[in-house]
């Protein structure tokens, strides 16, 4: 088991900062939101499947 | 191997922080929405039979392959490219204390006050500017590292560079940023 090491503060400080930035997700607008959706379904009806 | 809605489920997590990230970059919202687009497809495509656990780091590569075809594509791929002396001048390195910045009363329970002072004292709006503000390639090790939470050796994969090159990216990243913030509070 590897020994639990405490977070540096600058480690600390950019999860601090990124989680800022997640909170502010939220405020895309809806048309990118829906946009980014749709990328996302095409993207999966074109999901490569494996030879079997 | 990943599921239909294995894969749908992963790019559901990932798709708004991608187009911020892209947005970072790239600074026009269109063209981020294109690169996240080729980033899906490229991975549904080529990848999409991987196991689950792949496809986060892969689909980072990818994202950031986009955003640098995107750039050669506009003839200004140097802007993504900055030499890594330019970045040199960016932080001070005076010694400045990163849980003063952060409004740390004690080291007990400085996490959480830390964190509502920074949400108190600075807007999301500001933050971002900051970090647009960053070099690229420090813009883009910060946001791998921290954001996407890839480990150090992860994001140098993602990034084609050393584990070393990561970490002093993050590290001035860190810098610039908490000095700018710090600016910022100490500004009526």
């Amino acid at each position: 088991m590897k020994p639990s090491t405490a977070p540096s503060n600058e480690d600390q400080f950019g999860h601090i900062v990124a989680s800022a930035l997640s909170a502010n997700l939220e405020q895309i607008p809806y048309e990118v939101q829906e946009r980014l959706r749709a990328a996302r379904m095409r993207a999966v009806a074109a999901r490569r499947v494996a030879p079997i | 191997l990943a599921t239909e809605r294995e894969l749908s489920l992963f790019l559901q997590s990932v798709e708004k922080r991608a187009f911020k990230r892209s947005l970072y970059h790239v600074r026009d919202e269109e063209a981020a929405l294109d690169i996240v687009q080729d980033s899906m497809m490229k991975l549904a495509e080529h990848y999409g039979d991987k196991p689950p656990d792949e496809l986060p780091l892969l689909f980072q590569r990818i994202l950031s392959n986009c955003t640098l075809d995107w750039f050669r594509r506009r003839k200004t791929r140097q802007s993504l490219f900055v030499n890594f002396s330019d970045a040199q001048g960016d932080a001070d390195d005076d010694g400045f204390d990163l849980l003063e910045v952060l409004g740390a009363a004690n080291t007990d329970g400085w996490q959480q006050s830390a964190e509502q002072s920074l949400m108190q004292s600075q807007t999301m709006a500001e933050i971002e500017i900051e970090i647009e503000k960053l070099p690229p390639r420090q813009r883009e090790a910060f946001l791998l590292r921290y954001w996407e939470e890839l480990d150090i050796a992860e994001t140098a994969s993602a990034m084609g560079c050393s584990e070393g090159s990561v970490k002093t990216h993050c590290f001035r990243a860190i810098q610039t940023l908490a000095n700018a913030l710090k600016t910022k509070r100490s500004t009526p």
